[in-house]
């Protein structure tokens, strides 16, 4: 029983990171290539604010691996 | 490395302006500015001879310009040579002669090449057009059906209105339309008119050239006719070819000529002159002092402006980085250049750009295949090239010491051992290199640009150096609390901490704690090394497991093989993105200050200074 909370807590960290993360790259995508259509020099601008959100789920993914390996 | 600018100021006889501005453009070194006013001084001002002669030379260059790019069109591109113009008004009047006599062959070109392609789009007919003319005492309808499928209507509606007494040939042309050539016996030719024009059927349209002749006649023009056209184009651009072998060399004299002219006259309006002195105002790179004053007349006097007369932000920035860093320089200028007398941060990009990748990617077998596609690109994208050689390097050298080949196929198929630990067992041990390798590349940073800061603003460096050195105390504070250091060191390195805390709040205010947090949260950012690592190992290592996922060797193979494709596809964008990334957000955070101008020397023109 306790492995199964172990692998549920895992599992909401990293689904609850990765909702956070979609959710927000879907809002600076639309917008950054909204932006791209006027100004393409800002490209580099467009693809840093696209994967700031990515330490979301990084942190997610590291604290779901700290879940498994103490709980394991 | 930002290479070091000098202020410079030119003095000289007002006479002896025109000529210092082309010495200017001989030794092209100056970044001209507007020249500050000075008591006697007045801005430069342009006489309406010299507007007319603007305007005359733009025009000259257009017709230049029109006159290359027609040719180019006409498959008779000139080479760019230099050499010397002829004078300005031959040079200009032979300019136009050859606009003119380009633009006049370049709409030939387009009339015949239009003609052709109408010609050709009804090639599928002409093998039907010779015993479709034979047959005596028959009429000939071309008609066109923009849809394949309107043919089975028409031949209905044809046998209600006049019998079985035609014949339909249907061929699709290029554009998918259907061209339809429909005989009937002339007698029936006023019912065929009636029906046609009843049920609006649409006639195809004829090229120009033929559309005046009766259908019949023009049918049986098509082909000859196109084969005069075909004809007559080859002839048209070895006519172009002949221009620009006669008269290419001149044509890119004038071209430099007029754009040299133009320039040193936007480089006149920079200066400012009194009755009888002129003064120019400009950047160059300190090194290219001694040349510039050797490359002007001797009445012309070069002064030093005083550093205290200008701000670091005003001057232009130059990159000079050593061979081995130069490439990197792809890589930072997706940023804005860092601002005069901050810090280049190509070198650091040069070793930690790939150090990070091989920490990620770690593998041998994408090692090679990165260094494969390095040599395959050299010729092509010669920086990129390099950089994915560097890249190459560090990723074998990290699958060294992961024993990693393709995942762990090293390590089944040949034996292969980790030299230093099994990213697929060791998760703690990455994650934990992953962020001190955040904290070492954050600490630097932070110490670059405390040293960089220290003469303009020293509360500000000292700041920077407490945070890095608040870092190390966060960095030993663990390590002991984590049995790596002795116990001892935690006390004092906690109270350290406290006592540095307090001083950069003293030193900075209350945003320094937002400031810390940023940067522990950059640290922790660097955990996506591991994460990305571990993703990377272990999608190599289910591709190695699919050979026996599918019953068929084979197949399992196969699938293997395209799952290790798209891993290195992966492999070779998100490790890209993610270590930009930390370069470009967290580690530039630390000391990087953009806000630095473009170096743009007046120099003589070409074609690569007007690409860029």
């Amino acid at each position: 029983m306790e492995a199964l909370w172990i692998s549920v807590a895992a599992a909401v960290a990293i689904a609850g990171t990765a909702l956070a993360t979609s959710w927000a790259q879907a809002r600076i995508g639309s917008s950054a290539a909204a932006a791209l259509a006027e100004k393409p020099e800002l490209r580099t601008t467009a693809v840093l604010m696209i994967a700031i959100p990515e330490t979301m789920v990084v942190l997610g993914f590291v604290i779901a691996v700290l879940i498994l390996l103490r709980g394991g | 490395m930002i290479i070091e600018m000098a202020r410079v100021r030119l003095f000289g006889p007002r006479a002896a302006l025109a000529p210092t501005i082309r010495a200017l453009q001989d030794v092209g070194v100056v970044h001209l500015v507007d020249t500050p006013p000075r008591a006697g001084f007045e801005p430069y001002p342009a006489d309406a001879l010299e507007r007319r002669r603007q305007k005359h030379l733009a025009h000259a260059l257009d017709n230049v310009e029109a006159a290359i790019s027609g040719l180019a069109t006409l498959d008779a591109p000139i080479a760019d040579r230099g050499g010397a113009m002829a004078s300005e008004g031959k040079a200009a009047w032979r300019a136009a002669r050859i606009a003119a006599e380009v633009a006049a062959l370049a709409a030939r070109e387009r009339a015949l090449v239009d003609e052709r392609d109408a010609l050709r789009a009804y090639e599928p007919l002409f093998a039907d057009l010779e015993d479709v003319l034979a047959v005596k005492r028959t009429s000939i309808y071309l008609l066109r059906l923009h849809a394949a499928t309107g043919i089975a209507a028409l031949r209905g509606a044809l046998e209600k209105a006049i019998g079985a007494d035609h014949e339909l040939r249907a061929h699709e042309l290029a554009n998918r339309d259907t061209v339809v050539l429909l005989l009937v016996p002339s007698a029936r030719s006023d019912d065929i008119e009636r029906y046609l024009a009843t049920a609006r059927v649409e006639r195809a349209v004829l090229p120009a050239g033929l559309g005046t002749m009766p259908l019949g006649e023009a049918l049986g023009r098509m082909r000859p006719r196109l084969r005069e056209v075909e004809r007559a184009l080859v002839v048209l651009r070895d006519e172009a070819r002949a221009i620009a072998r006669r008269s290419g060399g001149e044509l890119a004299a004038a071209r430099h000529g007029f754009h040299d002219a133009l320039d040193a006259m936007a480089a006149e309006t920079h200066a400012t002159v009194s009755r009888r002195v002129f003064s120019l105002e400009g950047w160059i790179p300190a090194r290219d002092r001694g040349r510039l004053a050797g490359a002007l007349a001797r009445e012309v006097t070069v002064e030093d402006v005083a550093r205290d007369e200008w701000h670091g932000e005003d001057a232009p920035v130059v990159l000079a980085n050593p061979e081995l860093f130069a490439p990197f320089e792809v890589l930072t200028s997706l940023l804005p250049l860092p601002r005069y007398g901050s810090v280049d941060p190509t070198p650091f990009v040069a070793v930690f750009f790939p150090m990070l990748f091989g920490v990620v990617v770690g593998d041998i077998g994408y090692g090679l295949a990165i260094l494969a596609i390095a040599l395959v690109t050299r010729r092509r994208a010669p920086k990129l090239a390099k950089i994915a050689v560097a890249v190459a390097v560090y990723t074998i050298a990290f699958g060294v010491l992961y024993g990693e080949l393709f995942g762990d196929l090293g390590a089944r198929l040949l034996g292969m051992h980790p030299l230093w630990f099994d990213r697929q067992e060791a998760v703690l041990a990455f994650l934990v290199l992953a962020i001190a390798l955040g904290a070492v590349h954050l600490l630097l940073g932070l110490v670059v640009a405390a040293i960089n800061r220290w003469r303009r603003d020293r509360r500000e460096a000292i700041g920077r150096g407490l945070t890095a050195f608040l870092l190390v105390l966060i960095a030993i504070s663990l390590l002991a609390l984590f049995e790596q250091l002795p116990a001892v060191f935690v006390m004092p390195a906690v109270i350290a901490m406290l006592a540095t805390f307090a001083v950069i709040v003293i030193l900075e205010g209350l945003t320094a704690l937002f400031d810390l947090m940023a940067i522990l949260g950059h640290v922790l950012s660097y955990a996506r090394v591991m994460a990305l690592g571990m993703a990377s190992v272990m999608l190599a290592v289910v591709a190695n497991r699919m050979h026996g996922a599918f019953g068929s060797l084979a197949l399992g193979i196969a699938f293997a093989l395209v799952f290790h494709v798209v891993n290195f596809a992966i492999t070779l964008f998100s490790p890209t993105i993610h270590v930009m990334r930390l370069h470009y957000v967290e580690f530039f955070g630390t000391f990087f200050e953009p806000g630095g101008g473009a170096y743009h020397p007046l120099r003589h023109w070409s074609p690569r200074a007007t690409a860029t």
